[in-house]
């Protein structure tokens, strides 16, 4: 059980094989650029090769006395993150992340998948779908995802 | 996060033969006028018009298009956007900005909603004068639009391709002029690679809009051209401020 009430958004935490926990929340060294930065999906997961070694994908959201959204990885290359913004523009203005989605593939074949999302509206909810023609959780309000680039959420299928 | 550090939407001060674009970018944020577009009857708008004192457009006897769009960056500070003019004659008119920092795992959406909830338009509805969002003309009407949004939208291509090519129109017309009663087809639509819709589609939230042809490139500055012409007609709800509100959305790591 977490006390997250203060969080404003939702990240991501994953555990490796190695044991190594790595979260959106880490700062990570560029030891080529001599600098700091937030842990990244695509960067130190996807690019480093280390997402084929997830063995837990975690959700942290929101609220008061929340449990993390906890997903096992049975098989390497089927874990993904993304999240959903809305940049608004001409009637008003604004950008809002509308959610987070955390998921695993449980049909390599047809790329079925089943998440946890952290929407604003709805809070924690689960979901299934298929990367190939990721759904909407919230039609009306939330486009159709269409198609996941498997390239950038590191997925082998 | 891999967001863009700064999303905008930027545009033409320039012809449609030579685009400029620079100093253009209306930031997504500030109130009391600024930051602002307003549309207005052709010699109807002023650079220092505050946005209280913007002149409303006379509900016509007829459907047609609004003839003129004008940016605000300040509640007085404005400047109209050249290459709009309510027709699709021009090609350079709006783009979207999205800074290098984003890594988008799909392609983009893009449409018109009431207001910032986002919730579904009910197409063919009109609210109650003075309404005070912007579902009167997404919502559209049976006999003015044939109950499609009295606001049209088309898009060049893909902004920037998968592989990082930035996609950027030529001068010329954008596809078939559209009517108020133009629809490309319900659900989504998607120009092709560096191409304009040849008909343009109707802006009613998630119902009827475009989608984006391709994942752009990750860490790559995006620029998105779009048009948009917002007709009007008889029976069109009055309201002192019912511009709905445009909304791009997209999906990264």
């Amino acid at each position: 059980m977490l006390l997250t009430p203060l969080l404003q958004n939702s990240y991501w935490q994953v555990t490796l094989s190695t044991g190594r926990r790595l979260s959106e929340m880490d700062v990570v060294s560029s030891p080529l650029q001599g600098s700091e930065r937030p842990a990244d999906w695509t960067l130190d997961l996807v690019t480093t090769g280390d997402i084929l070694k997830v063995k837990e994908l975690c959700l942290i959201y929101p609220g008061w006395f929340t449990r993390p959204a906890i997903l096992k990885i049975t098989e390497p290359g089927t874990a993904f993150q993304f999240k959903t913004a809305s940049a608004m523009a001409f009637g008003a203005n604004g950008r809002q992340l509308e959610a987070q989605v955390i998921g695993r593939i449980t049909n390599k074949e047809t790329g079925a998948c089943e998440c946890y999302i952290w929407d604003r509206h709805l809070g924690l909810i689960g979901y299934q779908s298929n990367v190939r023609t990721f759904g909407s959780w919230d039609p009306g309000r939330i486009a159709p995802i269409g198609e996941l680039s498997q390239n950038v959420i590191g997925l082998r299928l | 996060m891999s967001d863009a550090t700064t999303v905008s939407v930027a545009y033409n001060k320039g012809t449609d033969a030579s685009p400029d674009f620079t100093g253009t970018e209306i930031a997504l944020l500030g109130t009391s006028g600024a930051n602002e577009f307003r549309w207005c009857a052709s010699g109807a708008g002023g650079v220092s018009t505050s946005s209280a004192n913007w002149p409303g457009y006379p509900r016509p006897g007829s459907t047609g298009a609004v003839p003129e769009c004008w940016a605000f960056s300040t509640n007085t500070s404005g400047i109209k956007v050249a290459t709009y003019d309510g027709t699709n004659a021009k090609a350079n008119v709006f783009r979207w900005h999205l800074t290098s920092e984003l890594t988008a795992v799909s392609a983009p959406q893009m449409s018109f909603f009431a207001d910032t909830s986002l919730s579904t338009p009910v197409a063919g509805t009109q609210p109650s004068s003075p309404s005070t969002d912007g579902s009167g003309i997404v919502n559209g009407h049976s006999t003015d639009t044939s109950s499609h949004s009295y606001l049209k939208i088309n898009a060049y291509g893909q902004g920037i391709t998968s592989g990082g090519v930035q996609q950027t129109p030529s001068a010329g017309s954008v596809g078939t002029n559209p009517t108020a009663t133009t629809q490309n087809a319900a659900g989504a639509v998607t120009p092709g690679s560096a191409a304009w819709l040849a008909t343009w589609q109707d802006a009613q939230g998630w119902t009827d809009y475009i989608l984006g042809g391709a994942t752009w490139q990750a860490l790559t500055a995006v620029l998105w051209y779009f048009s948009m012409i917002l007709f009007s007609g008889p029976n069109l709800c009055l309201g002192t401020n019912i511009g709905p509100v445009g909304v791009l959305q997209y999906n990264f790591t």
